[in-house]
């Protein structure tokens, strides 16, 4: 549509739709008004298409092109994502034409229909006129006639005389200017509110959820960090119990003797009969750093195991040993370098 | 010329005739509204409770790991068939009958459509979960599998969702632009925005008709291959008395059979409380009574067709499950169904007198979908109760949750289209102006 400047006028007619002349439009052609300018609104579909030739609108081909974009997304989905995310199922093909098919036939309707409906809408707003140039009284069966014209007191006075005689029952005239294009302004407002909240909804994606993935540590899980010299476990405050009876110290040796000696050796130096086939030699507990550490930090290192940048060096004992038992290992440790 | 003046001066009677129930609310329309949302809540209650303590709360426990959460799922999808079913083929054929009856029925589709969508929900267990069901690059490494019908019927209730939406909205669209110039409060601001700007220009109706011929066979399409795939559901599983290429059409047929059927109770009751007996008239119902007709026949032939391949094989894994059905211990609920599905409507509907008797065309109606919920049932449980190694059969009945749940479902339902009654006009006025002025040429 033109858009619409101050020396143009609207001229609304309504007409009783029986005597509805069909010549109206022809004859208003011969008086200079382009096809174009003229409206005619009505409260059902005329079938006379005597009054106007409709516009062409491409629906058709627009359903046809979304559809077969429907079918790519429907391949796309059904047999591009069966080969992204191969799912192996006895004696089935990842990618199942049938199945394919019955995919892409939904995607294609999907699209067709949404596609044929947005482009309908858009049509639909393009071909609206001014809401207040529409007559509440169409509704009871009138017919309504606009024309947009150049504000030229001749013509609109043969077109007047025209409408007249053609049996107009009311003939108004309205200044476009004079009623801004309604709710323009606030439709734009609303435009703006819709996306500044979907933005705002999409910022909650960035929110933490710590309350919802907690950073707990699962069964087979690879060690974390060591504690810090002197920190106290929460659960086993008991490890800082006395430990140095004769009874936990052997009971740490016979334990030390099956769990640690074939890395650690007898003696933990760190010569156990295995040390050939591993990677890394294992530590030789009788070295001053690793008589530092305190009870809680070898009781961490037996309990999780060791894993020193990434790669496991020792195995966690903590389904081999109890609690107790593990508190003994370490006692037994503590006592190697007492002489 | 005359005839034809006459002719359009009747549309304001029209449009005081569609738009009084829009108007006008007599209070026990309010009463009705407050026993509805009685039982709706009393079935959200039921439903929390289910989530709250898991679905042990069902019945529902190995072998018959399907049960009526999903019975109702497809009898609800089964239901939106009226509307597609009545107001695409009637539109697409040109009938000039469907005029008062598509609106009916395609609000009936879209309101089943999401009553169906919740049985969904309540099936899942840790429904929380459920946004896992949705294909989207995640963390979780996971990705549905697409060979799964599970996953097709997702697809085909989402398009067929979104498809019969649109359907009701289009050519609700002038009607709205009417009520937007008639209605005043807080439904104008409403229908300012879902009238999409409608003026009624030539330009308009002209778009308007050629999307509508464009959508109308597209979803008649996706009607057809919604109920196939819940069919399929089914069918291309290895599960006795499943495991059938007839199920695709017989689900289809059947879906039609109860949605036409509920159609006819939504015509009775909409016609008897808002008096639209000048607009659904007992030709209205002689045509329904038709169509049911065919459609009991239809499926009465496809059931027999399937029983008869299961009993001439005689395949024991089959027989057990059917033997249950005919004379074991699901004898009397099948017998009852196929009283209410088969017997009734052939044995009345087929009288013309009958079918012009609109009280008479709804009873057939509500027994209809009575048989046809009790139909979905029986196709869930039997087979499952009877898998193939006999030490472990079972046999079910609904817990008061899932009962209760389902009522108050049903109730949602009918509350949602008494909300809707007052939203849109249950009669597509347009098109009964349309009807009145121009289809005189179609010999109306």
């Amino acid at each position: 549509m033109a858009p619409i400047t101050v020396n143009e006028m609207t001229v609304l007619a309504l007409f009783e739709p029986s005597g509805y002349p069909e010549s109206l439009v022809d004859e208003l052609r011969n008086a200079g008004v382009r096809e174009d300018a003229v409206e005619v609104l009505s409260p059902l579909p005329l079938h006379e298409a005597a009054l106007l030739r409709p516009a062409r609108v491409p629906l058709h081909r627009i359903a046809i092109i979304a559809g077969l974009l429907g079918i790519g997304l429907g391949v796309m989905v059904a047999a591009g994502t069966a080969l992204l995310y191969p799912i192996v199922t006895g004696g089935k093909p990842i990618v199942a034409p049938p199945v394919v098919g019955i995919i892409a036939f939904e995607m294609m309707m999907l699209v067709a229909i949404v596609t044929t409906f947005a482009a309908m809408l858009i049509r639909l707003r393009s071909e609206s006129r001014n809401a207040t140039e529409r007559d509440p009284r169409i509704d009871d069966g009138l017919i309504e006639v606009v024309l947009s014209l150049t504000h030229d007191s001749a013509r609109l006075e043969a077109v007047q005389a025209l409408l007249q005689r053609a049996g107009a029952l009311e003939i108004r005239y309205r200044h476009p200017t004079l009623s801004a294009p309604h709710g323009a302004e606030r439709e734009g407002q609303a435009t703006a509110a819709v996306l500044v909240a979907t933005s705002l909804l999409c910022g909650v994606e960035a929110c933490s959820r710590d309350m919802q993935e907690q950073p707990s540590y699962q069964p087979q899980e690879a060690p974390r960090l060591h504690s810090p010299v002197g920190s106290v476990s929460r659960d086993n405050r008991s490890v800082l119990k006395p430990l140095s009876t004769q009874q936990v110290f052997d009971e740490g040796a016979r334990l030390f003797r099956i769990n640690c000696s074939h890395c650690h050796g007898r003696d933990g130096t760190g010569n156990g009969p295995v040390v050939a086939y591993l990677k890394e030699p294992p530590a030789d507990l009788l070295a001053p750093d690793v008589q530092a550490l305190s009870e809680e930090a070898l009781y961490d290192t037996v309990t999780n195991g060791l894993a020193i940048e990434g790669r496991d060096v020792m195995p966690p004992f903590k389904g081999e040993m109890s609690a107790e038992q593990r508190r003994s290992v370490v006692a037994y440790v503590k006592s190697l370098s007492q002489p | 010329m005359e005839q034809e003046k006459r002719r359009w001066e009747q549309i304001p009677k029209i449009n005081q005739d569609l738009l009084a129930p829009l108007l006008t609310t007599h209070w026990t329309y309010f009463l009705l509204v407050g026993v509805l949302v009685c039982l709706v809540a009393a079935g959200a209650g039921a439903w929390t409770y289910q989530v709250q303590t898991g679905i042990g709360q069902t019945n529902m426990h190995p072998p018959i790991f399907w049960a009526v959460y999903i019975a109702s799922f497809i009898f609800w999808v089964g239901a939106s068939h009226s509307g597609t079913f009545i107001s695409g083929v009637l539109r697409l054929s040109k009938a000039e009958w469907r005029r008062p009856v598509t609106r009916i029925a395609e609000l009936m589709t879209f309101i089943s459509l999401m009553i169906a969508t919740l049985f969904v929900f309540y099936h899942l267990g840790r429904v929380w979960r459920w946004y896992y069901l949705i294909p989207y690059p995640n963390q979780r490494e996971l990705w549905p599998n697409f060979r799964s019908p599970l996953m097709w019927d997702a697809i085909a209730v989402f398009t067929y969702a979104t498809a019969s939406t649109i359907y009701l909205y289009l050519p609700l669209i002038p009607d709205f632009a009417l009520l937007r110039e008639r209605i005043d409060g807080w439904r104008r601001p409403l229908y300012r925005v879902l009238s999409f700007g409608w003026t009624g220009t030539q330009n308009q109706w002209h778009v308007l008709e050629t999307a509508l011929r464009i959508i109308t066979p597209l979803i008649v399409m996706v009607m057809v291959s919604v109920h196939s795939i819940v069919g399929w559901d089914f069918g291309v599983s290895l599960v006795p008395a499943w495991h059938s290429t007839i199920f695709a059409p017989y689900f289809v047929v059947g879906a039609v059979h109860s949605g036409v059927g509920l159609v006819a109770i939504g015509l009775y009751v909409l016609r008897k409380i808002y008096h639209l007996e000048s607009y659904i008239t007992p030709e209205h119902f002689d045509k329904i009574g038709k169509l049911l007709v065919v459609t009991t026949l239809v499926l009465a032939y496809l059931y027999f067709a399937e029983l008869l391949t299961i009993w001439y094989a005689n395949i024991p894994d089959h027989m057990w499950v059917v033997d249950a059905l005919l004379s074991g211990p699901f004898a009397v609920p099948f017998w009852f169904m196929a009283t209410c599905i088969y017997i009734i409507p052939l044995a009345t509907l087929t009288s013309p007198a009958f079918r012009r008797w609109p009280l008479g065309v709804m009873i057939v109606g509500v027994l209809i979908n009575i048989g046809m919920y009790i139909e979905r049932v029986l196709i869930l449980v039997p087979p499952l109760s009877y898998p193939r190694l006999p030490f472990n059969w079972g046999s079910y009945f609904p817990s008061w949750v899932e009962m209760t749940i389902i009522v108050g479902s049903l109730a949602l339902a009918v509350l949602l289209y008494a909300l809707a009654v007052k939203v849109v006009p249950v009669i597509s006025i347009w098109e009964e102006k349309e009807g009145l002025v121009h289809g005189a040429h179609h010999g109306k």
